[in-house]
């Protein structure tokens, strides 16, 4: 954490809550756990934000919501990908293919401007 | 709202609440699994994820705005949300939200009453049709010092016959009746009117018909008259059946063919108008009428001025003995109303009182940019939520319109209270002030100012706030940051601008205070107070009504000498400051003028008027009864004698007044300068006759030294009078002074009201000062706590923070004083006696505002030496 966290870009934090989603539906800790495990932590974010990351989402139809008991009778909400969701990750999952490859083609650059 | 369906098939009621103590009890699990101490790890859950409250009202705000909205819907949804947010946000911070509104309701509620004033006066058309064809023209005889001057009948008659550019022309004198109603005797003020008055200005009458072209011609005796809407309210209780009926006006039977309209029109104050048959005074040289001209479509003031110019040399070869010498001058009737002066007056008005509001916008903005501050982590909270910067700008501009609605609203109560107070200040001989209203003109702009305030005050506040980078505002506390120390520097450059703009007003206000004041300390040359004046109107008709007259004026003058409390009693044919004027040429017997003529004002008098009003004899006698009738004498003033005979005793000399050697005078006194015209205008040179001489005279004022308040004397004065002319109404009772005082009217008037946008400016400015150098203390809380723990004293730290916040004011003063010299001109036509850059009210200010700058930078700095340095401390 600290010096190498990076910002989280704004827009980020919809596309990762997305993609945590496509297994299965999970609640918010879940979602919460997955980021961090999968970023190594990189994205240093107070954990809270998430929430009403889900709840926009959720009002926008990308992911629907439903409350059930968890293993140990707790009130849960869960969350699920809708199709809207789906198409929405795929559609943000190639725009970032293109922006990083085409931050890489900079980035690996060997020739000299013009 | 969140209850759902469970996967068991039975509800279970959930929401934001439950689901972050889910979050936090899950973390806080997880932390103890890997070896942390459970109160350690409950802590560390919770700071990993943020201020609960703050998540969960975002959370909650984002289920608020509703699910599957159209993205229209969505916006107004979002709208009434920011309305809804930021109204439950002011009820939370009342002591802001009180201190903005008044300050919004101060600034909005001035400007709103100074347009109304604007827009009675000068925005406002005149209410006639196609008003910039209408005209004013007079005659012009610039050599001789008559540059506008009223207009001969017979002249009259034949510019109106010889023109080519006016549709009409249309010729009004000015006069009073005397009508017996129910045998009661009041003065009317009337007008005489050519036919053409009606249809240049374009009004009809309400009833009734205007006058023929008989009943106008020269010659005509035919008994007409058209009735004012006022008179016939209030005297002829709206009775149509009025028409055709005969009233009794100057002792003659007059039938009554019309009524006029109700309406604001500038000449319409008038009790009643009677055709002037324009011709029957065959005087060239008496110069009475006012004339009024609508010009042929597509014709231009100019145009209309050559083409009477061209009438007036005709008249001049004519006509030489009477004409030579004289051109027109033609001006649109809205600026022969509405003077460029006044204009310009009223428009430094709008000009002083838009600053207030400049003011009031800059320290609202200072106020918000302090409280975006203290709001920093939960706009940053949006922000990473991924609320669009325009999103934050709206939530807080919304806010802030709210407010200003709010302060708008009182705003406009205020503006109605100054309607009252603009009217008890009486302005004077201000036009059309008494159409002034705060109507749907002045809603519309008090509405205008309330959002460009709303929008002027919250932008850089809300653009500030918005633009603060999210993990910086998460994880600190906002103190020393960045966009703190942004804060505070725009707080100092709007401080610094209030500081600037408040100098201006003051330095504008002190010098309409010098002015007033140099014009109150004017000598008027005579001593008006515990004078009591009475106007009188005696008609004579007749020869033998005529030769009554002189014992009839004795007799009024015998009955209100023999009043307990009367010193001396007099007439005189017009009041000083009165506003009427009659003037004559002179010629001094066997003196060749060339063609420069003197002038002087004439005025008839009884004997005893220099010493009633306090008018020093300086040299020779005044008039005694006896001597009046037939015997050529005159006292004229002290400036004329010095001016006509600079070497020779005046006593004794001989002038032929109105060039006429019929009229040879012999100067029998000298009597000392009055400023007739008003305080700032110099004397005029003043023929004084004895008033038995002209006994026909009809219009004549009684001035009444008394030896205690005039005022209260004035019933017993009046029946005095009255009982030696009982069918006479006596009118415009009231003391000298007053009328005196009316001349002051307008610029009391000006000079109230910058001073009062002076001090409004000068309160929000110390206001300003000190909300600043409040905030910044309370900033630096801390610093000033190790300074003083490290020996500092108090007033050392005091010393500190005043100079710190002096260094803003004094950046705000330099500003000021060059803005000040900039455009103190402007206020050149409302000054007397004072340069527009006048060090003494310059340097006034200056050291006035500073002293009070110096106050408010004072008060929060003694306040912060008060804290103890283990308080300040802790407080990191």
């Amino acid at each position: 954490m600290g010096k190498d966290s990076l910002t989280l870009l704004k827009g980020t934090l919809d596309v990762l809550i997305l993609k945590s989603l496509s297994w299965a539906p999970l609640h918010g800790y879940a979602v919460s756990r997955w980021i961090r495990q999968t970023t190594d932590d990189v994205l240093e974010v107070q954990e809270g934000v998430l929430y009403p990351a889900l709840h926009r989402l959720e009002r926008r139809g990308l992911v629907s919501a439903e409350w059930g008991r968890s293993d140990t009778n707790r009130k849960v909400k869960y969350y699920e990908l809708t199709e809207q969701g789906v198409a929405r990750l795929a559609s943000q999952g190639k725009d970032w293919d293109r922006y990083a490859s085409a931050m890489n083609k900079v980035l690996g650059a060997t020739e000299r401007p013009l | 709202m969140n209850e759902k369906i469970n996967k068991n098939g039975a509800p279970v009621p959930g929401n934001v609440t439950d689901e972050v103590a889910f979050h936090l009890e899950m973390r806080t699990k997880e932390l103890i699994d890997q070896g942390m101490d459970p109160a350690e790890a409950r802590a560390e859950a919770r700071r990993r994820f943020g201020d609960v409250r703050e998540v969960t009202v975002a959370t909650q705000r984002e289920d608020l705005t509703g699910r599957n909205s159209e993205r229209r819907l969505e916006f107004f949804g979002e709208v009434r949300q920011d309305l809804t947010i930021g109204a439950r946000r002011l009820i939370k911070a009342p002591g802001f939200s009180l201190l903005a509104i008044a300050i919004l309701a101060l600034g909005i509620g001035a400007n709103s009453a100074i347009f109304s004033v604007l827009n009675a006066v000068v925005l406002q058309p005149l209410p006639y049709p196609e008003p910039d064809r209408l005209v004013q023209m007079w005659e012009s005889a610039p050599e001789r010092g008559w540059e506008y001057f009223s207009v001969s009948e017979r002249n009259y008659v034949d510019f109106r016959d010889s023109n080519e550019t006016f549709e009409n022309l249309a010729a009004v004198a000015f006069s009073s009746y005397n009508m017996t109603l129910d045998g009661e005797a009041i003065r009317l003020d009337g007008r005489r009117v050519s036919l053409e008055f009606f249809s240049t200005l374009g009004i009809q009458p309400a009833l009734g018909r205007t006058f023929t072209p008989e009943e106008d011609a020269l010659g005509s005796e035919s008994p007409v008259a058209i009735l004012g809407d006022g008179l016939w309210r209030n005297r002829f209780g709206e009775d149509p059946g009025i028409i055709g009926e005969s009233v009794v006006i100057n002792d003659t039977a007059v039938t009554v063919v019309g009524v006029m309209p109700d309406g604001n029109f500038y000449f319409d104050d008038a009790e009643v108008f009677v055709p002037i048959r324009a011709g029957t005074n065959v005087n060239r040289s008496d110069h009475r009428l006012v004339v009024l001209g609508r010009l042929h479509a597509g014709v231009t003031v100019e145009q209309g001025e050559a083409d009477l110019d061209a009438v007036a040399a005709q008249l001049a070869i004519d006509y030489p003995e009477s004409n030579r010498g004289f051109d027109t001058r033609v001006s649109a009737l809205y600026d022969s109303i509405v003077d460029e002066d006044l204009r310009q007056a009223l428009y430094v008005l709008v000009g002083a009182v838009g600053m207030v509001l400049l003011i009031a916008c800059a320290n609202l903005s200072s106020l918000l940019l302090a409280r975006a501050t203290a709001r920093h982590r939960e706009i940053a909270i949006y922000a990473a939520l991924g609320a669009g910067r325009g999103r934050i700008v709206r939530q807080m501009l919304t806010e802030t319109t709210l407010l200003a609605l709010v302060g708008g609203a009182l705003g406009v109560l205020l503006a109605f209270r100054g309607m009252d107070w603009f009217r008890a200040l009486d302005p004077g001989r201000l036009p059309r002030f008494e159409t002034l209203a705060v109507d749907g003109t002045v809603l519309l702009f008090a509405l205008g100012a309330t959002l460009v305030t709303a929008l002027l005050a919250g932008l850089l506040p809300a653009w500030q706030a918005s633009g603060c980078d999210p993990q910086d505002a998460l994880k600190d506390s906002g103190r020393g940051s960045s966009s703190s120390t942004r804060t505070r520097r725009a707080r100092q450059a709007l401080l610094a601008a209030e500081i600037a703009l408040s100098i201006v007003l003051l330095a504008g206000a002190a010098l309409l205070i010098r002015s007033f004041l140099q014009v109150q300390s004017i000598d008027p040359g005579l001593d008006a107070g515990a004078v009591l004046t009475l106007g009188i109107n005696m008609p004579a008709a007749t020869e033998e009504e005529m030769e009554a007259l002189p014992g009839q004026y004795r007799a009024m003058l015998d009955q209100a000498e023999s009043v307990p409390g009367v010193l001396a009693v007099a007439t005189i044919s017009g009041l000083p400051f009165g506003g009427g004027a009659t003037s004559m040429d002179i010629q001094v017997e066997g003196r060749d003028h060339g063609e420069n003529y003197p002038s002087a004002f004439w005025r008839l008098t009884s004997p005893d008027y220099f010493e009633a009003l306090g008018i020093p004899l300086l040299k020779g006698r005044k008039f005694y009864d006896e001597e009046g009738d037939g015997r050529a004498i005159a006292i004229i003033s002290e400036s004329m004698a010095n001016s006509l005979w600079p070497d020779q005793d005046p006593i004794g000399q001989r002038f032929l007044a109105w060039r006429d050697p019929e009229r040879t005078l012999t100067v029998i006194g000298v009597v000392g300068d009055v400023r007739e015209r008003s305080l700032e205008i110099e004397a005029m040179n003043i023929v004084y006759l004895p008033h038995l001489q002209m006994a026909g005279w009809p219009n004549m004022y009684f001035v009444v030294r008394t030896d205690g308040d005039p005022a209260a004397m004035a019933p017993s004065v009046r029946a005095a009078i009255g009982q030696a002319a009982p069918d006479r109404p006596l009118t415009d009772v009231r003391p000298l002074s007053d009328v005196l005082e009316d001349t002051l009217g307008a610029r009391r008037f000006n000079t109230s009201l910058l001073l009062c946008f002076a001090a409004v400016a000068l309160l929000l400015a110390a206001a300003g000062v000190y909300g600043v150098m409040a905030y910044s203390v309370a900033q630096r809380t801390s610093e000033i706590g190790i300074r003083m723990a490290m020996g500092a004293g108090a007033s050392q730290v005091v010393r500190m923070v005043v100079k710190q916040g002096m260094a803003v004011v004094g950046i705000g003063i330099v500003v000021g004083v060059l803005a000040a010299l900039a455009t103190t001109r402007l206020l050149a036509s409302m000054l007397f006696g004072v340069s527009p850059v006048d060090l003494l009210s310059l340097s006034g200010s200056v050291i006035f505002l500073a002293v009070v700058a110096l106050a408010a930078c004072a008060l929060p700095a003694i306040r912060a030496t008060r804290v103890s340095p283990t308080e300040a401390l802790r407080d990191t």
